[in-house]
């Protein structure tokens, strides 16, 4: 079998690859792994339906303490600080890929909703708000009348 | 409404973004797994292979036509390969707002002494 029939042999499974790739990722010498920043962090997801909206962060590790929330009536500014614990004396940093670093991201959300009635739930690193929409922004029924 | 069916398709495995430090007596690791707890959380150690896996065990609720949708949920997995000696038996896993911390003692052995047996 030619030498190239080899390497073609060998990269047509990709999950190989795929695991070749990691192994020479974990092996790499630097103690930070350089990466392009996401400009927007954290990333959300919102849905709504007629009564509310939800809008749900990964933020896996933060002191729920530290997580700063504020609601205008049309959006929500999330802001906090991911940091790394201290190491003692003996121990040492081999490898960093947390990002520890404040952020603040604000995103404006699809209808007006009522500051009062937010609720906000940390649990297992995600953050769930829940806002209900203003009367005069929830989605009316018109009837049809028969003509 | 028609009953809405709960679509279980499989989820795209992500590897978790960790920490690790050292000294000479302990590593430890910190894993990121939104989501995930203890008990959708599993760790295995084999041959100096450290395995951990994360499943969700709720379908996914996010639907991606409905407003902004920046992330997927996903499950997790990734193997460390440890070149230390491993006292398997004292792993410790704690797991807390999705992050996972685990502290691996070194088996640290002290040199035998081997006796020399005089043969006549």
């Amino acid at each position: 079998m030619s030498r190239i029939d080899e390497i073609w042999n060998s990269c047509c499974d990709f999950n190989q690859v795929q695991s070749t790739i990691n192994r020479v990722l974990d092996h790499f010498p630097t103690l930070e792994i350089p990466s392009v920043m996401p400009s927007a962090f954290p990333l959300v997801n919102v849905s709504n339906d007629e009564e509310n909206i939800v809008l749900t962060a990964e933020l896996p590790g933060i002191d729920s303490e530290k997580i700063d929330l504020r609601v205008m009536k049309d959006s929500i500014t999330i802001g906090g600080e991911i940091s790394r614990p201290e190491l003692s004396s003996e121990i040492h940093w081999v490898r960093k890929e947390r990002k520890d670093r404040k952020f603040e991201r604000t995103i404006m959300l699809p209808f007006e909703i009522d500051p009062e009635s937010v609720e906000a739930v940390y649990e297992k690193g995600i953050l769930t708000v829940r806002f209900q929409r203003i009367e005069s922004e929830k989605p009316k029924r018109i009837s049809i009348h028969a003509g | 409404m028609a009953a809405q069916q709960t679509e279980t398709k499989s989820r795209t495995i992500h590897r978790p973004c960790v920490d690790i430090a050292e000294s000479e007596k302990r590593i430890e690791l910190w894993l990121e797994m939104p989501g995930l707890d203890e008990n959708s959380t599993e760790i295995s150690f084999e041959k100096n292979t450290l395995t951990i896996k994360g499943n969700l065990t709720e379908s996914c609720s996010a639907e991606p036509d409905s407003g902004l949708f920046e992330y997927e949920t996903v499950d997790f997995e990734r193997k460390f390969e440890i070149a230390a000696d491993v006292d398997v038996d004292e792993i410790q896993a704690t797991m807390k707002d999705g992050l996972l911390h685990l502290l691996v003692p070194k088996k640290i052995e002290s040199a035998r002494k081997i006796a020399i047996e005089k043969r006549d």
